[in-house]
């Protein structure tokens, strides 16, 4: 899974291209672990993200809660509709700080 | 520390396997990769057959017996995978999302001819549904038309079952201080006054949404009618006029799998994602339990949608029929449950797949009780006979997983064996009290000679549940079954004529009265009558010992155009309608209230039959008998009234108010005597059904004095509740 990643003004925006799916969860996960920092602020962009499984959404609060436990923080951004409903229903999107746009998030974040 | 047992031992067309572990059965996530594990006794021969995701070819085919390679030196190697009757194999490196997955079996046996009877029905034509799916693909979308041909209809799916409960667990609230609500999910958001969208209308999500007005409602506990995958289609019938579905299987007492929710109640369940659906049903039951709603499931596990020697081949008779199912010496299935076939429940094999299937939802679900539908047939034996000591209800009553679940018995079948009072209750089970019901009912509609058995149904039947508690008795005027509340009062006759079935199918036995007109009115006597009547059967039930049950609807008295049966209508007749809220706002109000009263008052709520003596050493019964005069019943009258010493409120052990409640269904008013109150206490006004609103109800804790103390009229088919506490300086 292809997953762009880059420094901007102290804040982290990384952007996951693709299905976040049982195939790519593991890998996505890994990549955003990595670059995680204690007190990092990072910007998840799904603007390119058109599905999510559940197993996608197991990465992400992983993601979320590793972050925590480092006192970093992540805000999402740009999540299309489904992917939103989706978390709604499952009862994940409350784990989350959600904007609409990418310079909200980095705002948010920064 | 790493299992030395991820490696695969064997490979088959490029899959890795290895010998699996029986336990548990189904589909399990294990290190590396998927665990298969199905019974069958009689088959011989079985093959795991793995899809793609919503694919009609399989990907692989792997059988649990023959030549594979041996992994490493790819040498031919002969394998078996099963242990005893079950078939068992890890498949290695599995993305358990992307999967479905079936069975086919076969035997010794000859090939059993549709349509005829036979003992085994073994087919190696047809993919098999796994009983113990978590999770069933195919009917992903309410009402989306699958596609007929396609061989496999019901997709067994893998779910991953972890999930953030956040310190959620089940409530625990005590039995006789709930207020169930009996709803189907579908229905309760699926009109569009809900005011939710396409997507999350009529599902798990809606009714999250939902969630205030439950609470504003005041019910602790929502009975849903069965979310274990069913299938709409069954028994369908497309209306070409109209261009809708004439009928379909709408309530969903047919069941395909019992171990996955119907994927078809999900907003999520276009994801195609099993998991999916389960997290949603899991955030819905949370988010119940943090505003302290309790989940009571109906679960229907007296036949399944497999049918008669006519049905289809989902599962279960294609696994193992014999065991299965309740058959006939001739190999016809018996049909205790009225629908083709009836499950082999107290079979060891069957009766182990509802304890499993039960501690799961227990377990992985947090539910908070079950009410089992067409329960006697749970204490059939084999060939069909009734038995003393039912070893699946035992197991059920004893069982530790469910050791704090309510078991709620349907205690009667379509085989003719009636078991309200009787149903063997280990002293866990209760019933729906059917025999309340109908006493209610004659009482409301002014039937001479009610009193005496009205007095048993005020009191929680201790003459049917003696040594059971008022505990044992789910009290209820409507269920899903029969009429609702707004036609109990407007109709005397069920008018079914939408079903199809020329006005033949449900109960002629209403007990209900129409108020002198059948069915809708202008005649602004009869429609406030009706709703007088309402208000009563309200009334009457709140101040029941026992559990009350009220029927989604009928807090704001939606009708169902005197169709008392509505099982196969995906229509307007069983979706709430939420614009009534405000159209019957009066009536609603005093739902609330009189829900509200028994919330506010223990003396209403005993865990323990009522003595009718003094225990306390207060001067008074914990109950007394009342008429026009008081303490002089009439036993054989239409006025009842009771009242309840409020030093007596659970045992002894709590403090309440002195309750007074006199019910006069004779059609004119008559003079009250009151009871009279001890010094300093004074009777005030809590409901008055023969008063208009907002007259008719008060605020619980905010009554008015009642002027006359020594007595007062009570309206004809009216409800009097007074309480009795110190004056106020």
């Amino acid at each position: 899974m292809q997953v762009e990643v880059r420094d901007d003004d102290g804040v982290v925006l990384i952007e996951p291209v693709g299905d976040i799916d049982g195939k790519t969860a593991p890998e996505f996960q890994q990549q955003v672990l990595e670059r995680l920092r204690p007190e990092a602020r990072i910007v998840l962009n799904l603007a390119r993200v058109a599905f999510m499984s559940s197993a996608g959404l197991r990465s992400m609060l992983l993601i979320y809660r590793e972050a925590k436990s480092m006192d970093a923080r992540v805000v999402l951004a740009e999540i299309n509709r489904d992917i939103r409903n989706s978390m709604s229903a499952t009862g994940f999107l409350p784990f989350f700080k959600v904007c609409d746009s990418v310079q909200d998030a980095m705002q948010d974040a920064g | 520390m790493q299992r030395i047992d991820i490696h695969p031992t064997h490979e088959y067309q490029g899959y890795r396997i290895r010998p699996g572990k029986p336990y548990p059965f189904g589909a399990s996530l294990v290190p590396g990769g998927v665990n298969f594990s199905v019974f069958s006794r009689h088959a011989n021969y079985c093959v795991l057959v793995l899809f793609e995701k919503g694919s009609q070819e399989p990907l692989v085919e792997i059988p649990f017996r023959g030549m594979f390679q041996k992994t490493l030196t790819e040498e031919p190697v002969w394998g078996e995978f099963r242990i005893g009757n079950v078939f068992t194999m890890t498949v290695l490196d599995l993305d358990h999302e992307a999967i479905e997955y079936g069975f086919r079996m076969d035997s010794g046996f000859p090939r059993a001819a549709a349509g005829l009877p036979a003992f085994h029905r073994f087919d190696p034509s047809v993919v098999l549904m796994d009983p113990y799916a978590r999770a069933i693909g195919g009917r992903d979308v309410w009402g989306q038309k699958p596609d007929w041909q396609a061989p496999f209809q019901h997709r067994s799916r893998v779910v991953f079952d972890d999930f953030d409960w956040e310190g959620d667990r089940p409530l625990e609230i005590p039995l006789e201080d709930l207020v169930v609500y009996e709803m189907h999910v579908r229905g309760f958001t699926r009109h569009p006054s809900s005011g939710l969208d396409e997507v999350e209308g009529g599902t798990y999500s809606g009714l999250r949404e939902k969630i205030p007005y439950l609470k504003a409602l005041g019910v602790n506990c929502v009975e849903l009618m069965p979310v274990f995958e069913f299938d709409e289609f069954e028994h369908s019938r497309w209306d070409e006029q109209q261009g809708r579905w004439a009928k379909m299987n709408y309530w969903g007492y047919s069941t395909v799998g019992f171990f996955s929710p119907k994927a078809g109640y999900a907003a999520t369940g276009r994801m195609r994602d099993g998991t999916m659906v389960a997290d949603e049903l899991k955030n819905l039951i949370k988010e119940l339990h943090r505003n302290g709603i309790e989940v009571i499931l109906d679960v229907v596990f007296n036949h399944t949608a497999e049918g008669n020697e006519q049905g289809p081949t989902i599962s279960y008779r294609g696994i193992d029929n014999a065991t299965y199912y309740m058959l006939t010496p001739e190999g016809h299935y018996f049909n205790f449950s009225g629908t083709g076939n009836t499950l082999n429940c107290n079979n060891p094999i069957v009766r182990d797949m509802v304890l499993d299937a039960l501690r799961y939802w227990a377990s992985q679900y947090h539910i908070d009780g079950f009410r089992f539908d067409l329960a006697s047939i749970l204490g059939r034996d084999p060939w069909g006979g009734p038995m003393a000591n039912p070893p699946l209800l035992e197991a059920l009553a004893f069982d530790p997983i469910l050791g704090k679940c309510k078991l709620i018995a349907e205690a009667w079948d379509a085989g003719g064996l009636y078991q309200v009072g009787s149903f063997p209750a280990y002293g866990r089970w209760a019933e729906w009290n059917g025999k309340y019901r109908d006493t209610v009912r004659r009482f409301l509609k002014g039937d001479p000679g009610e009193a005496g058995a009205m007095s048993q149904a005020v009191q929680g039947s201790p003459s049917l549940y003696q040594g059971r508690g008022p505990t044992a008795s789910i009290n209820f005027f409507t269920c899903h079954d029969g009429f609702c509340l707004a036609d109990l009062v407007s109709y005397n006759d069920k008018h079914n004529e939408d079903n199809g079935e020329g006005n033949r199918d449900g109960a002629n036995d209403n007990a209900s009265w129409n108020c002198g007109w059948e069915g809708p009115t202008e005649d602004a006597g009869i429609v406030s009558l009706r709703e007088r009547q309402m208000k009563n059967a309200m009334a009457m039930l709140m101040v029941s010992q026992g559990v009350p049950m009220i029927l989604m609807g009928d807090e704001f008295g939606q009708s169902k155009q005197g169709n008392n049966n509505t099982y196969c209508l995906d229509n307007e007749l069983n979706w709430l309608d939420w614009s009534l809220m405000e159209r019957q706002a009066d009536y609603h109000r005093f739902v609330k209230n009189m829900i509200a009263f028994r919330h506010a008052h223990p003396a209403l709520r005993s865990k323990d039959h009522l003595r009718n003596t003094d225990y306390v050493g207060s001067g008074y019964s914990d109950v007394s008998w009342h008429g026009t005069r008081a303490w002089q019943p009439d036993w054989s009258g239409r006025l009842l009234a009771f009242m309840l010493c409020g030093r007596h409120a659970k045992g002894g052990t709590a403090r309440d108010d002195f309750i007074y409640v006199a019910m006069n269904m004779y059609w004119d008013a008559l003079p009250l005597e009151l009871p009279q109150l001890p010094v300093g206490m004074r009777w005030h006004v809590f409901a008055n059904t023969g008063m208009p609103s907002p007259e008719d109800v008060f605020v619980p804790g905010s009554e008015p004095e009642l002027a006359d103390q020594a007595g007062c009229l009570i309206g004809g088919r009216s409800v009097l509740i007074l309480v009795g506490r110190p004056a106020t300086a």
